[in-house]
This record gives structure tokens, C-alpha cells and sequence, in this order.
């Protein structure tokens, strides 16, 4: 494991700074939760709140505009356009705080400060991730809270058939949207640091979001119109094949037990699903570690 | 100007561009418009990658466009329509709107197969709702008189059904010994539909539909008299006219028309080209 002491670059440090002890600067960069502490930081400054404004007014406008089009089921619609609006605008986040901690920390060469302590390159990343969910988790609660008002204020005029389910159907719904968006961010911390450009982070992480979530879903709707492309059945079987390089995220989407009121649309081995979607995260944060540690700059 | 050289350029290059895209546009505006048959509805695997594996976005954006964008009547319309809604019904068979729509607009615009298989689909995904298996078997007694059909799909809706059990059973009863008003029932349901339309291109549509009903009510009422002055069954339309009971045949809006069949009128179903039927 390659591991930098505190050489000339904490005699540079010290010099830039003007009252603060400088070994208790050091000693703070140390502790445990620094790492959080610094990465939330570099968020906020990269205009983290601007964003979610933005976010939460594409929400609100998209969500009321969407309830107005239908007839009979105005909030059920409002809700899955709200959803659709958060499970596209999630990902775009994860990608502009992966690039905005991982690829700049290497680009702007902050690594010369957060790397070059005497502990475990992993820490670093560890700590950057943890921020990343606080970040993540904080915005997907927001949102989902603004969603479930918006949906219960569209809800109000109009006593639907089968009224939307804003209980623990939803609750479920946005908790496994928590564990893909884990899966993604553990492909996307991946590539950042493997990629040597920051846009690399942004077209691999939705080539492979855009496939993992609708690989599933077009193998099935080729099975039920076979008529689509020429020799189906071959297509199909190899496009089947997917399945074991990438999760189903589509299958995560269990959208329609909320939207429907009914647990009946949670997939059979949703156990399994959720497992091994988690393994899937998991181990691209070992392999992302790994990289990390051996990780050359330049 | 020796200072701004390269923004001036620039702002002159865009007025350049914007004198181009008035001379195409105008260019177009001048053709005649091209044939409504020419909509594209994209295929249900094709609509899963534009919005990144997100099904039900896509078929909320294809029920909005057909509620939205008005339809006028005729073949290319109806083969437009078919494929919107089949397209959003591959896509969330459960969609509401969509079957709801998809009856009134299909089922009753001469595309009864078409209107009958999202019906069929909505039944299957929609495994609480009364109303797809409902509105499934009065389509399959209605245009098929097909009433083993009907009765196993009002049973369906009977059984899915707290408050109205006991009405649809009585319902698949008098389809079985056959004293049913079904015309009059689906007219009140077609003006229902129509009353309740908040947008003016789906009321013209619901509209066009009711009239077309009226007709069949109007040919099947000529019948009853044609039937009762001369105690003999009506076995050649045009014996209406000639006898004098009608001055014409009615005319429909949608221009499909009826048919005389087994020594009844009914609704005459489209022959649409260049699309499979599903059966």
C-alpha cells in the first residue's frame, strides 16, 4: 500500500496559514469524521443548494403539469411523473458530486493535502462516499416528502377509483430507489477514479444506468411482440445475457405497489433482487478501493 | 468596431441564421400540410431506451399526447390511435387513462378488437378494478354477441366488485335470456363520457361517436316498425327504404358505417391494412 508521510507539504501548509495551530489542523484532517466534514464542504461550495433548488421547482412544475393531462386519475399520475422526475434527476446529482469530489480533488490536485496523510488511502474514500449518501439520503427525503404533499394537494380534488398509496407502499418504493442509487454511485466512484476525465464519470455512469434499467423490460416486451426485429428469440436470449454483468435496476422500480395500492406488484425474490443488487454495489466498492490504492499520480 | 471584431462577426453570422430558418420555415408552410397518417408512434422497446428504462414515463407522455393532440376521424387516424394506445398498453398495461380512453375512442370507433385487447390487458394487470373486465364484457356481448364471453368477464367484474356484485350478476343474466336494451345502455354510457370530457377535440371525438350510435338506434328502431307492420323479419335493408320507412340510411361521422348481418344491424368494424389483428 502506498502511503505518503507528512514531508515538504505540511511545511507548505503551514506557511499558507496564518493563526491556527498548525498541528491541530493536522491532527483534525486525521479524525474520523474529517473527511465528511471536508467533502460536505466542497459540495455546499460547488452550489449543492442551487441545485436542489433548481431540482425541487423541475419537481413541482413537471408533477403539477403531468396531474392536469389525465382524467380519471390525476394524483396516481402526479406521483409516477414525480418519481420519474426524481429516479432521472438522482443519478444526474451522483454524477455531479462524484465528479465534483473525486475527479476535481484529482484535477485541481487536492490530493497533495487529502491524500498525503499517514492512513489508509481508503479512508478518503470512505469519508467522500459517506458524504455523497448524507447528501443523497437528505435530497431523496426532500424530495419525497415534497412529492407526497404535492401528490395529497393534487389528490384532494378529485376522489379517485383507486386512490394513490402514500404509506409504507411509498416508503418501500423510495427505499429500494435508495439502493439502486447506491449501486449507481459505487460504479460511478469507480470510474472516477479510474477514468482521466471527469466527463468519462457522466457517460459511463448513464450508459450504465440507461442499460441496466431497461435491458429487463425489453427482453420482456420482445417476448410478447416477437414481430419487433428479425429473429427474435436469438436477440432476446443474448440481450438475456445482460442479466449476468448487470443488475435489474428495472425491477427495482416497484413503483406500481405505491401508485396501485397494492403489494401484489413487488416483484417474487425481491429478497434476492436486493441482495444481490447490494453484493453488485458492494463489490464495485471493493474493486473501487482497490483502485484507488494503486492509483498512480501524476 | 476594430475592438469587437470577433462578437460582431458572430452577431451577424446569427442574424444570417435566423434570415435562413425564415426562408425554410416560410418555404414549408407553403406545401401543403402532409397527411395525418404520417404520425410516428415509437415502438414500446424503442420509447424503454429514450427514457432511460423508464416505462411508465413513457406511457404517461404517449397518453398525453393522444388526450391532447385531437384526432380528426378516418383510417389514418384510427390506425394512429390504435398504436398509441397499444403502445402505452405494453408499456403500463395498468394505465388507466389509457384503457378508459382507449375503450370510449377504439371500442366505439370501429376498432373493437384493438379496444377489447387493452381491455383484456388492463384486466389481467388491474387485478382489483371492476370496470376493464366490465366494459370487456359489454364489448365482447355488444359487437360480438358473443355471450359465453361476456358472462365469464361480468363474473370476473362481479367477483373484483363490493357494491355492484349483485347488479353485474343480474346483468350476465339478462344477456343470457337476452332482454337487454344494449343500445340504449351504450348510448347513455358514450353521452356520460361525453359530458364528462373537459377537453373540446375529445368532446368533438365522443360526440361524432354518440351520433354514429344514434344511427344504429335509428336503423334498428326502422327495423322494429319494418317488422311489425309486415310480420315478416327484415331480410334486405334497402326493404326500408322502399317500403318507405326510411327516407335514407343514416349517415355516420366517422364514415365506417353499419352493416346488415344475420338479420340484424350493427356496427361495421374497420378494415384497417398493414396491422395485425390480435384475436
Amino acid at each position: 500500500m502506498q502511503q505518503r508521510l507528512p514531508g515538504p507539504l505540511t511545511c507548505r501548509l503551514s506557511t499558507t496559514d496564518d493563526s491556527e495551530p498548525t498541528l491541530r489542523r493536522h491532527l483534525t484532517l486525521l479524525m474520523p469524521f474529517s473527511d465528511i466534514h471536508a467533502a460536505l464542504r466542497l459540495a455546499l461550495r460547488a452550489r449543492f443548494l442551487t441545485l436542489t433548488l433548481w431540482f425541487a421547482l423541475a419537481l413541482v412544475v413537471t408533477t403539477w403539469m403531468a396531474a392536469q393531462f389525465s382524467g380519471r386519475q390525476p394524483a396516481t399520475v402526479a406521483l409516477d411523473v414525480g418519481l420519474s422526475v426524481i429516479r432521472l434527476a438522482l443519478p444526474l446529482v451522483i454524477v455531479l458530486l462524484v465528479q465534483e469530489l473525486f475527479s476535481r480533488e484529482f484535477d485541481r490536485r487536492y490530493f497533495l493535502v487529502s491524500l498525503a496523510y499517514p492512513r489508509p488511502r481508503h479512508r478518503f474514500l470512505f469519508g467522500r462516499l459517506a458524504a455523497i449518501a448524507v447528501l443523497l439520503l437528505a435530497l431523496l427525503a426532500g424530495a419525497g416528502l415534497l412529492l407526497a404533499g404535492l401528490v395529497w394537494w393534487i389528490g384532494q380534488d378529485y376522489a379517485q377509483a383507486t386512490p394513490v398509496a402514500l404509506d409504507s407502499h411509498y416508503l418501500a418504493t423510495l427505499g429500494f430507489l435508495a439502493l439502486e442509487l447506491f449501486a449507481v454511485t459505487a460504479v460511478a466512484a469507480l470510474l472516477a477514479i479510474v477514468a482521466s476525465t471527469p466527463t468519462f464519470v457522466l457517460i459511463g455512469t448513464f450508459g450504465f444506468l440507461i442499460v441496466a434499467r431497461s435491458y429487463a423490460a425489453i427482453v420482456e416486451l420482445l417476448r410478447a411482440d416477437p414481430t419487433l426485429v428479425g429473429d427474435a428469440e436469438r436477440y432476446r436470449g443474448s440481450l438475456a445475457l445482460l442479466g449476468y454483468l448487470l443488475p435489474d435496476l428495472g425491477a427495482l422500480d416497484i413503483r406500481m405497489t405505491a401508485l396501485y395500492n397494492s403489494w401484489a406488484f413487488l416483484p417474487a425474490n425481491w429478497p434476492a433482487l436486493l441482495a444481490g443488487t447490494a453484493a453488485y454495489g458492494l463489490a464495485f466498492l471493493a474493486l473501487a478501493v482497490w483502485a484507488l490504492q494503486r492509483k498512480r499520480f501524476s | 468596431m476594430r475592438k469587437y471584431p470577433a462578437p460582431l462577426l458572430a452577431l451577424l453570422l446569427f442574424a444570417t441564421f435566423l434570415v435562413s430558418v425564415t426562408i425554410t420555415t416560410e418555404a414549408r408552410h407553403q406545401r401543403p400540410a402532409p397527411p395525418a397518417g404520417g404520425r410516428v408512434v415509437i415502438s414500446a422497446p424503442l420509447q424503454l431506451l429514450m427514457y432511460a428504462g423508464d416505462r411508465f414515463l413513457g406511457a404517461n407522455l404517449e397518453t398525453t399526447r393522444v388526450a391532447s393532440s385531437g384526432v380528426a376521424s378516418g383510417e389514418a387516424d384510427a390506425v394512429y390511435l390504435i398504436r398509441a394506445h397499444r403502445v402505452v398498453a405494453q408499456l403500463n398495461p395498468c394505465h388507466e387513462d389509457n384503457y378508459y380512453l382507449g375503450n370510449a375512442l377504439l371500442s366505439w370507433g370501429g376498432a373493437e378488437s384493438e379496444g377489447s385487447d387493452l381491455l383484456r390487458r388492463a384486466t389481467a394487470c388491474r387485478h382489483w378494478d371492476e370496470l376493464p373486465p366490465f366494459f370487456y364484457g359489454v364489448n365482447q356481448y355488444f359487437f360480438r354477441r358473443d355471450v359465453e364471453e361476456a358472462r365469464h368477464a361480468l363474473e370476473i367484474a362481479a367477483s373484483r366488485s363490493r357494491d355492484n356484485a349483485a347488479a353485474l350478476r343480474k346483468f350476465s343474466i339478462m344477456i343470457a335470456v337476452g332482454e337487454i336494451q344494449d343500445v340504449g345502455m351504450a348510448l347513455t354510457y358514450l353521452r356520460n363520457e361525453t359530458e364528462q370530457a373537459s377537453d373540446p377535440q375529445l368532446k368533438t371525438m365522443l360526440e361524432k361517436r354518440v351520433r354514429r350510435l344514434e344511427g344504429l338506434v335509428a336503423l334498428r328502431e326502422a327495423q322494429r316498425l319494418y317488422e311489425s307492420r309486415f310480420s315478416r323479419p327484415l331480410t334486405d335493408p334497402y326493404a326500408l327504404l322502399n317500403s318507405g320507412i326510411l327516407d335514407a340510411f343514416p349517415s355516420d361521422p366517422l364514415g365506417i358505417g353499419y352493416e346488415f348481418l344475420d338479420g340484424g344491424f350493427r356496427l361495421r368494424e374497420l378494415k384497417i391494412m398493414g396491422l395485425e389483428r390480435q384475436k
